[in-house]
């Protein structure tokens, strides 16, 4: 085998491992980050026995740990995976770093959604999933939309990014209208959704997202050869290589928009981290699509995590919603990642 | 039987002015179709038509083959990667895949769709969702896991095959770069062999190959389109297109006419 061959294959490895000890900080981490929180701070070791059920703890403490710091935690690891999953996969399919789920559309068809169910009362069920159906249907819809309508524009990748645009400039404006008429508590309801935060999913609920993104991840990964095509040489490239960019793309426009809408529709608007964890990946294991999309999953886990244990730490007992701590935190890092690496093409 | 694989209706073809206007034109199932015509009157542009990278500005493209690797393409400038293994290039992209994948990945979209089913179910409180819920999910793991065996060991036959049909077996890891001319055009038409399209598209893939490559080339070509698939290729060679191909589209002055080669 020649040099080049047996280089890539170390690199492969080497970038395999890197994957594997986020992964396992981002384990160890969330298991600190069930210990701790405005009350009951509880060292690693205990959290863990507590978890394990070798010790029982008191009933406060096991009653905090299970009903509100474990569905936090499992929300911000699958939430997280599952935004940053999407980001790599539009970024990918559109050859296009500054795409991510925010600028495409789904997070402005949630807001919509949402917006209709609190200001009007408009939604398909009458209970309290009322807003949750709203913003997953709605993201769904304005993404079918854009499909629609780029494929009408042209085939090419630009013209889904510029529908995108103007659909969630449409739609924004729609929401702002919305707010113009509703009421001090429609507002404050409304801004609080759109804060993004992770305090509001039940255990319930992020169980079905993790069992979502189950199905869901296993999908993305099988498509890390075409997007890898369609990112290497265009769409010319691509078709020698026998994949058809026309479907590729309309196929992962169509998985990254459930992938994000069925998190944001429980959690409000977490923009950040669907694009910055992808472009954090690609520093770290390139741009084979093999592993970067695992890679940016577990970055996202680990940044969301992050950010909402420092959210809920920080000024404790004030909890501040993980959307905002995350550019907060993740900005800067991110900013330091790219002026660190200097020239180094996104 | 044969089959239509391709139908050009009223197809006006070019960027923003018609380079070739009025196309009616069919392509079936085993045949060999060459074009000729001078340099820069839109031989390229029909062909990037009918892969789908230019859209029409008339008329209609009716393709009749799979959606994933049904056709290949084979460009002008090969679009290989350079640093990569010759069967790393040849790997690339999608690889038609056999019945029993196609049961597998069916079987797997059945129990995805009884997942997602599930989920509903039990979100709002009917029965049989929990149940539902635990056959479906390791079903999922279960037949994914499978069929990626599968398919890795498929690939692997299909990969060595294309290269042998192509005499580039020795060359298996060294870097495309290091390649001759004829052999790059080698391993892009074994790209397009592993696919196993049904209608192959080539721009000018003869030119400037010496007769041993021409040859491999030509040989390599002929044993996938005995199997039923198709070729359309823009040839300069006049002689050799009449050898190759059934019909002969000759492009002038805009316009298309079309000419068959009886067989000798």
């Amino acid at each position: 085998m020649d040099d080049l061959s047996l280089q890539h294959i170390r690199k492969s490895k080497q970038h395999t491992l890197l994957i594997l000890l986020i992964s396992l900080a981002t384990f160890l981490f969330a298991i600190y980050s069930m210990g701790t929180g405005s009350s009951s701070n509880l060292g690693f070791w205990t959290t863990v026995k507590i978890i394990l059920g070798l010790d029982e703890g008191t009933e406060l403490q096991s009653a905090i740990i299970w009903k509100l710091r474990f569905p936090r935690v499992l929300m911000a690891i699958v939430g997280g995976a599952a935004l940053a999953t999407a980001g790599a996969l539009m970024q990918g399919a559109l050859g296009n770093p500054l795409v991510s789920p925010l600028t495409m559309g789904v997070a402005s068809g949630a807001a919509l959604g949402a917006a209709l169910a609190i200001v009007v009362g408009w939604s398909f069920v009458d209970n309290d999933l009322a807003i949750v159906l709203n913003a997953f249907l709605f993201s769904l819809l304005v993404v079918f939309i854009i499909i629609q309508l780029g494929k009408m524009r042209s085939i090419s990748a630009e013209s889904y990014i510029l529908v995108g645009i103007a659909i969630t400039f449409i739609s924004g404006a729609i929401v702002s209208t919305l707010q113009y008429f509703a009421t001090d508590a429609q507002l404050s309801a409304l801004a609080h959704w759109s804060f993004g935060s992770l305090s509001r999913p039940t255990l319930e609920n992020a169980v079905y997202v993790s069992m979502s993104l189950v199905i869901l991840m296993p999908t993305a990964l099988k498509w890390s050869w075409d997007l890898n095509a369609l990112s290497m040489g265009g769409d010319e490239f691509a078709i020698s290589t026998g994949v058809d960019p026309v479907s590729t793309r309309k196929n992962i426009l169509i998985l990254s928009a459930l992938m994000t809408s069925i998190v944001i529709a429980f959690t409000g608007l977490i923009g950040f981290v669907g694009l910055a964890a992808p472009h954090m990946s690609r520093l770290f294991v390139g741009t084979d699509f093999r592993k970067l999309i695992p890679c940016s999953a577990v970055l996202g886990s680990m940044l969301m995590l992050f950010a909402d244990t420092v959210g809920r730490t920080l000024f404790a007992p004030i909890v501040i919603p993980v959307g905002i701590m995350l550019s907060v935190i993740g900005g800067p890092f991110f900013l330091y990642l790219l002026l660190k690496k200097q020239g180094a093409k996104l | 039987m044969k089959q239509t694989l391709l139908k050009l209706k009223d197809l006006d073809v070019g960027y923003s002015e018609p380079l070739i206007k009025d196309i009616n034109l069919t392509v079936q199932s085993g045949e060999v179709i060459a074009i000729t015509g001078p340099s820069g009157i839109g031989k390229t542009t029909l062909l990037r038509t009918i892969s789908g990278l230019v859209r029409p500005l008339k008329g209609t493209v009716e393709l009749q083959v799979e959606k994933r690797g049904g056709l290949g393409y084979i460009p002008q400038k090969l679009g290989l990667i350079r640093h990569a293994s010759v069967e790393h290039n040849i790997a690339l992209g999608s690889i038609s895949s056999s019945e029993k994948m196609q049961m597998f990945s069916r079987i797997r979209s059945a129990a995805v769709l009884g997942f997602i089913l599930s989920l509903f179910l039990s979100f709002f409180q009917y029965p049989f969702g929990g149940p539902l819920f635990f056959l479906c999910g390791p079903g999922i793991l279960i037949t994914s896991v499978l069929s990626q065996r599968l398919l890795h060991q498929q690939k692997q036959t299909i990969v060595w095959n294309a290269m042998k049909a192509v005499r580039l077996s020795d060359k298996q890891h060294e870097p495309v770069r290091r390649l001759s001319g004829g052999q790059q055009r080698r391993v892009a038409t074994a790209r397009t062999l592993a696919q196993s399209p049904s209608l192959i598209v080539a721009d000018e893939f003869l030119s400037e190959l010496d007769d041993t490559n021409v040859t491999i080339v030509i040989e390599a070509m002929l044993n996938i389109i005995k199997s039923g698939s198709s070729l359309i290729m823009v040839e300069h060679n006049l002689a050799r297109a009449k050898q190759l191909a059934n019909r002969i589209w000759t492009v002038e002055n805009g316009t298309i006419t079309e000419e068959v080669i009886e067989d000798e």
